[in-house]
């Protein structure tokens, strides 16, 4: 079975074309607004972000999210929803490098589960040094020394 | 005799989020108010991304995009009112240089 039809769309001429004519709209929309306009809005009450707008509203978001996390005194970690750590705040950096626990292999991009037995280690040594780790879900639900 | 009052000047300013063009032109028509209509103005801001029937209703299908309902005539302005001057000429509070 091809993505094709597993995803039950057709990769059709006309679809190619209504992409073509996506890009070429926000383009042509950038050009005569001189890229000053973030969003437009259907008669239907549709709105869409431009692209543009998308990214640099993304981009702020997560410099402030880094900011708060960096500003944290503890060791967070954000995990996604398969309990990969996806980025670690400037106190984790600090005590353990830039990328990775140095001796203990939790890393960003490794699996959190299978890593957190030797992170209970890392935890208890932590906790007897006033200093315990805190892991935060990216889900929002968060929980101190798991 | 007395001084006739000045008007005072009701806006709407419609925007997308936090976007950096809608932050921009926010940033811009409060500095604007603040110089060239202290304590005669007000400024009422919109989200189209929370609230899209308002924008229909008031004409608006981009943003940032700014709306003097007061006094008459009801001008539309879009983008981040950087250029100071032609906004000011746009909205009636200066007139062109000759």
């Amino acid at each position: 079975m091809t993505a094709k039809e597993i995803a039950g769309i057709d990769g059709s001429t006309e679809i190619k074309t209504l992409i073509e004519t996506l890009h070429g709209a926000e383009q042509r929309l950038a050009e005569l607004t001189a890229g000053e306009v973030d969003a437009v809005v259907s008669r239907q009450g549709r709105t869409m972000l431009l692209r543009l707008a998308q990214i640099q509203l993304r981009d702020s978001d997560a410099v402030k999210q880094a900011a708060i996390l960096d500003a944290l005194p503890a060791h967070v970690a954000l995990l996604d929803g398969q309990g990969r750590i996806v980025s670690v705040n400037q106190q984790w950096r600090r005590s353990y490098g830039s990328n990775a626990v140095v001796g203990v292999g939790c890393a960003v991009g490794s699996n959190y589960p299978e890593e957190s037995r030797q992170l209970r280690v890392l935890n208890h040594q932590r906790r007897a040094e006033s200093q315990p780790v805190f892991v935060r879900y990216w889900t929002g639900n968060s929980r101190a020394s798991p | 005799m007395r001084k006739p009052r000045a008007q005072s000047f009701k806006f709407r300013l419609y925007v997308a989020d936090r976007t950096p063009n809608s932050a921009l032109a926010m940033a811009n028509l409060t500095a604007l108010c603040r110089t060239h209509l202290p304590g005669r103005h007000e400024i009422e801001i919109v989200d189209v991304l929370r609230k899209p029937e308002r924008a229909i209703a008031d004409g608006v299908f981009m943003t940032p995009a700014l709306v003097k309902i007061t006094p008459s005539p009801i001008i539309r302005l879009t983008g981040t009112l950087t250029r100071t001057q032609a906004t000011l000429q746009a909205l009636g509070l200066e007139t062109p240089s000759a």
